[in-house]
């Protein structure tokens, strides 16, 4: 894995830690890119009656059934989801941290959760989703019941009263559990199914649902953002962390993360709607994958080209973007119909 | 001692009432627009950073001043952040339309509440970005 130079000029022993009274001391500040961070999500903040949902309803009645069910699957994985981060900040990230600017961070970053499941409340409640259907598939449908307990593992872990954050295994479970979260969870799989709500909007349906996935999408490029900048500077600090065995763990954590990610796209589509298929999607997970690998410094293993260009700009963060990119270009063309 | 036995039999009435089905979580409400917080958007939009005043520029609560202001920022970003904000004034998207920046008119021909004129001014438009999203705006129904 590869260590990016992240400043950590200061007097503080570094940002590992568990100490209650130490970390109390906004400054000096020694990881100024997590001030920067906070300083953005604070500017960002929205709420999600400022998007109008309610003219939505229109199209909701025009959609075919596979359309709805792909939506109701979507709010099944992304309503607990966003829940299931906060648990993981709350029981495997926070506690762990020793740097107050990165607790500022993930305060705001908590309520950004918050304030997505609430958004994910506020289409349940807008649409005429079947409620019961979306909250049963999260933990009927194996390959979504997959993903879970992949997750919850790595928070279990961080909860146990043996982890000792001083030492390198304990280090390397914090490792693992942001791994897990902050760029198998929000940073590829969260993505692909963005991916999926936003091509509504491609197809002049759902414009104001698109406009709610793209404010929720700007929080979550911070959230990633925060979470490499961690995960790099844990490995800058800990030289002792990065060991061969455990890089190949990593990278074969995000290698199965990847083929979990297509299993779940081929429950969410089992047949395709117009311009969208499971091997699109899953297509998009795959070069997302590689993405996050050179950001962590592996190569990447897949070599997919980016289906979806009108989804991010080359990479990913920051900005949701040309959306437009790919109005009439081969978005139809993979498509089973 | 469980401190649910604190509870009144009214209060856990309520309590239970107010988890009942169907009824909604939340009004999702914003708060509400002090002077305060129109103070902080027009802070926000004078910072130094690009990625704060396009913050500024894509918030729901900008004033029309700030949003005028800000259509004509250096940073490209910040200014297809005003022609994302539905609150922008035609005006104001009327003179975007006119951009340098072919992102920008793109933004403008995408708004939900885009004057059909300034639709017009669109049409022809030599970046194929801005005639393709005019295409696609022409989809909605």
């Amino acid at each position: 894995m590869r260590v990016v130079p992240v400043s950590a000029v200061g007097t503080r022993q570094g940002i590992l830690g568990t100490g209650i009274e130490e970390g109390l001391l906004l400054k000096p500040v020694t990881y100024p890119w997590a001030m920067e961070l906070y300083d953005q999500a604070v500017a960002n903040t929205w709420f999600p009656n400022e998007v109008q949902l309610g003219e939505d309803l229109a199209d909701f009645e025009r959609m075919s059934a596979e359309e709805r069910q792909a939506l109701t699957f979507l709010m099944s994985y992304f309503n607990p989801n966003e829940l299931l981060v906060n648990k993981a900040l709350a029981f495997g990230v926070y506690p762990y941290v020793n740097a107050a600017e990165c607790h500022l961070y993930l305060a705001k970053q908590m309520w950004e959760e918050a304030n997505h499941c609430m958004s994910f409340e506020y289409v349940l409640e807008t649409f005429p989703i079947d409620r019961e259907a979306a909250y049963d598939s999260h933990v009927t449908v194996p390959s979504m019941v997959a993903k879970e307990e992949f997750q919850v593992r790595f928070i279990k872990r961080m909860t146990e009263q043996t982890l000792d954050i001083t030492t390198t295994e304990g280090k390397q479970d914090f490792v693992r559990n942001l791994i897990a979260y902050n760029v198998i969870l929000e940073g590829i799989w969260f993505y692909s199914g963005f991916m999926v709500a936003l091509s509504f909007r491609q197809r002049n349906l759902l414009r104001n649902f698109g406009s709610l996935i793209e404010w929720i999408v700007r929080d979550e490029s911070l959230h990633l953002k925060f979470g490499m900048n961690l995960v790099l500077t844990v490995l800058e600090e800990n030289p002792d962390v990065a060991t061969e065995e455990f890089a190949a763990e990593i990278r074969k954590m995000i290698l199965d993360a990847v083929e979990m990610e297509e299993a779940y796209n081929r429950d969410l589509l089992p047949s395709g709607i117009l311009g969208l298929n499971a091997d699109y999607i899953n297509q998009y997970v795959r070069y997302l994958a590689d993405r996050r690998l050179e950001e962590l410094g592996f190569e990447a293993h897949y070599g997919d080209q980016n289906p979806a260009k009108w989804m991010a700009t080359a990479n990913d963060t920051l900005q949701l973007v040309n959306f437009f990119e790919s109005i009439n270009t081969s978005y139809e063309v993979n498509a089973k119909q | 001692m469980s401190c649910v036995s604190f509870l009144s039999p009214q209060q856990r009435a309520a309590l239970a009432a107010s988890s009942a089905d169907g009824a909604p979580l939340s009004s999702f409400a914003s708060p509400p627009v002090t002077p305060g917080k129109l103070a902080r958007i027009r802070a926000l939009s004078s910072s130094d950073s690009a990625r704060i005043r396009e913050s500024a520029a894509l918030s729901y609560h900008a004033p029309a001043d700030v949003l005028t202001a800000l259509a004509t920022d250096p940073e490209p970003m910040v200014r297809r952040g005003v022609a994302r904000n539905h609150a922008t004034p035609p005006a104001v998207l009327a003179a975007l339309a006119r951009d340098a920046d072919p992102t920008v008119r793109a933004w403008v021909a995408a708004h939900p509440a885009v004057p059909t004129t300034v639709m017009d001014s669109l049409t022809g438009d030599e970046d194929p970005m801005v005639s393709a999203v005019l295409a696609w705006s022409a989809g909605w129904t």
